[in-house]
């Protein structure tokens, strides 16, 4: 067995997310994670597997690039294709979701700014997340880890990139209706700081901003 | 309590009559069919509509064994939808309302797929996949709203669907036909498939699909069984991802709207919800497809809310209209 099997095997499963297991276990005398993309039942097993090759070595490639920058995302230890399986470091922390729900504007609002700042220096090396939802920020000893890079992708794109800004804000307002505005607009004020066509992006968001259908559009 | 509902979004001109115990008194519905290769022009949609649509409130009435004079209220379908032809629905819930001075309410058409899905189950805390021509989209309640938690970007699967029926000579609608041709596929393609964090998108799925059908590399068979197979899988997807945000909260999956029907799609997500313990529900064929018992039932729910109707001078049409506007107060 080979060394990924090998840390499966002695680990001890977490959580089975939407498509993949979540295992936490040791490297190195180290905690790890290790996430395998599972085999879902109700894709054709030629579409299943294509999708979840590509996706496992996207987010293999996207985890390392962002962190070789200096972003804080968890440091990549092993990809492996055949398991359709990546082993990083654990961030041990609370999302920034429960964060934002348990705690008022006054505390969450810098929080959200890092969020920005975060996701700014993602789009500064053509990384779109693809999914920044809250849940997918860790706080961790005062510091704002981003996670989970399973829908990321390389674009430059400013398209692409308001993709991002949009999940950010229909996020917040799914979660918590009443601060959303105020939450994305300091969310855009970090995002500000860090990336230097942000104005571009978020002139394009306010734009596009209600995609989808039946919005009206002014 | 006995309401009206005028349906008159899309194709269906449809008129039903419902009870305070959800008996369900008369269901009358007449569908426009474009010619084949031709799509749905909302102005001949409209006139066709308007040519039976007295007949069809007649009918609906005739089948209760009720006159006018019985009933409480009368809903019609605001939007979103083709101008013309909700023009044609209002305008005859507020002659009905006016003449029969009863209280007149504007209901919103996808608001009246998921109400009534709700409703016949009896459901508490679904996730309702409503998939459709004019919607797709993942919602579940939270708020006082029906909120979305995963939407198409562009085009609705329903639209997926009837165009590339259209683009290879089929009828109208296409799900069905494209379903009946899937069944016989063998070989899966490779097609676009486009998530967006909860979102996805369809238009390059369509482009690419149309694109290899006038290559004419391959069979009609295996190019629809691909294209439900990723069109699904992607609303599947969507719907799992939706799921693990919700997480407990959410008690059973509903499916609702005309693609609801396609077997290929409800077994699709009763695979997944096995995965989560969740069962799905779904309504006989014909309640998925519109109908008006859909705006009849929420005319009822604000009804029994006490919930005032509109003035009939004030009973506009909305043809862009997001569900996650609409309060719901009786939930």
């Amino acid at each position: 067995m080979d060394v990924v099997g090998r840390i499966i095997s002695q680990g001890e499963l977490l959580s089975r997310n939407a498509e993949s297991d979540i295992y936490l276990s040791r490297y190195l005398g180290r905690d790890v994670i290790v996430k395998k993309r599972v085999r879902k039942p109700y894709r054709d097993p030629a579409l299943d597997t294509r999708l979840r090759i590509l996706r496992t070595y996207r987010e293999a490639n996207i985890l390392y690039q962002s962190y070789k920058n200096g972003i804080p995302v968890p440091r990549l230890y092993f990809a492996n294709l055949k398991l359709t399986a990546i082993v990083y470091s654990f961030i041990q922390g609370i999302t920034l979701s429960s964060y934002l729900l348990e705690n008022p504007p006054d505390n969450s609002i810098p929080y959200l700014r890092e969020m920005g700042r975060v996701i700014g220096r993602l789009h500064s090396i053509e990384v779109v997340h693809g999914d920044p939802h809250p849940a997918n920020f860790i706080i961790s000893e005062d510091r704002l880890f981003v996670i989970d890079f399973g829908l990321a992708f390389i674009s430059s794109s400013i398209k692409d990139q308001v993709y991002d800004l949009d999940v950010v804000y229909r996020s917040l307002y799914s979660l918590i209706p009443r601060y959303a505005n105020s939450y994305f607009d300091a969310f855009l004020n970090g995002y500000q700081e860090t990336y230097y066509n942000s104005d571009e992006a978020i002139k394009l968001h306010s734009k596009v901003a209600r995609m989808g259908r039946y919005h009206e559009r002014g | 309590m006995i309401v009206l509902g005028i349906e008159s979004t899309a194709h269906t001109f449809g008129v039903g009559i419902i009870d305070d115990r959800l008996n369900i008194l008369s269901d009358v519905r007449i569908r426009y069919n474009p010619p084949k290769g031709m799509g749905m022009e909302p102005f001949q949609t409209a006139e066709y509509h308007s040519r039976y649509a007295v007949d069809v409130v007649k009918r609906a009435l005739e089948e209760s064994g009720l006159s006018v004079g019985a009933l409480d209220a009368v809903a019609y379908s605001r939007g979103p939808g083709l101008g013309p032809c909700l023009r044609i629905g209002a305008t005859i819930a507020r002659a009905l309302a006016l003449k029969h001075n009863i209280p007149l309410y504007p209901v919103h058409h996808a608001i009246g797929h998921i109400e009534l899905v709700r409703s016949m189950f009896n459901l508490s805390n679904p996730l309702v996949v409503l998939v459709s021509g004019g919607h797709t989209t993942i919602t579940a309640f939270r708020d006082g709203r029906w909120r979305s938690y995963g939407e198409t970007l562009d085009i609705t699967v329903g639209n997926l669907l009837d165009v590339f029926a259209r683009e290879a000579g089929l009828d109208f609608p296409g799900g069905p036909v494209i379903e009946r041709l899937a069944s016989k596929g063998v070989r899966y393609i490779e097609l676009p498939y486009n998530i967006k964090g909860s979102n996805f998108q369809f238009s390059g799925l369509l482009t690419r699909a149309v694109q290899l059908l006038n290559e004419g590399r391959y069979s009609i068979e295996d190019l629809s069984y691909s294209l439900q197979e990723t069109a699904f899988s992607i609303i599947v997807e969507a719907a799992e991802r939706a799921l693990a945000s919700l997480k407990d909260d959410i008690d059973s999956i509903a499916v609702t709207g005309g693609v609801a029907s396609n077997n290929t799609l409800h077994n699709k997500l009763v695979e997944m919800a096995g995965l989560h313990g969740l069962r799905v529900y779904r309504l006989e064929k014909k309640w998925n497809s519109d109908n008006g018992i859909q705006i009849a039932i929420v005319g009822l729910r604000m009804l029994e809310h006490g919930i005032q109707g509109v003035k009939p001078e004030e009973a506009y049409i909305l043809q862009r209209w997001r569900f996650d506007e609409v309060d719901i107060p009786w939930m």
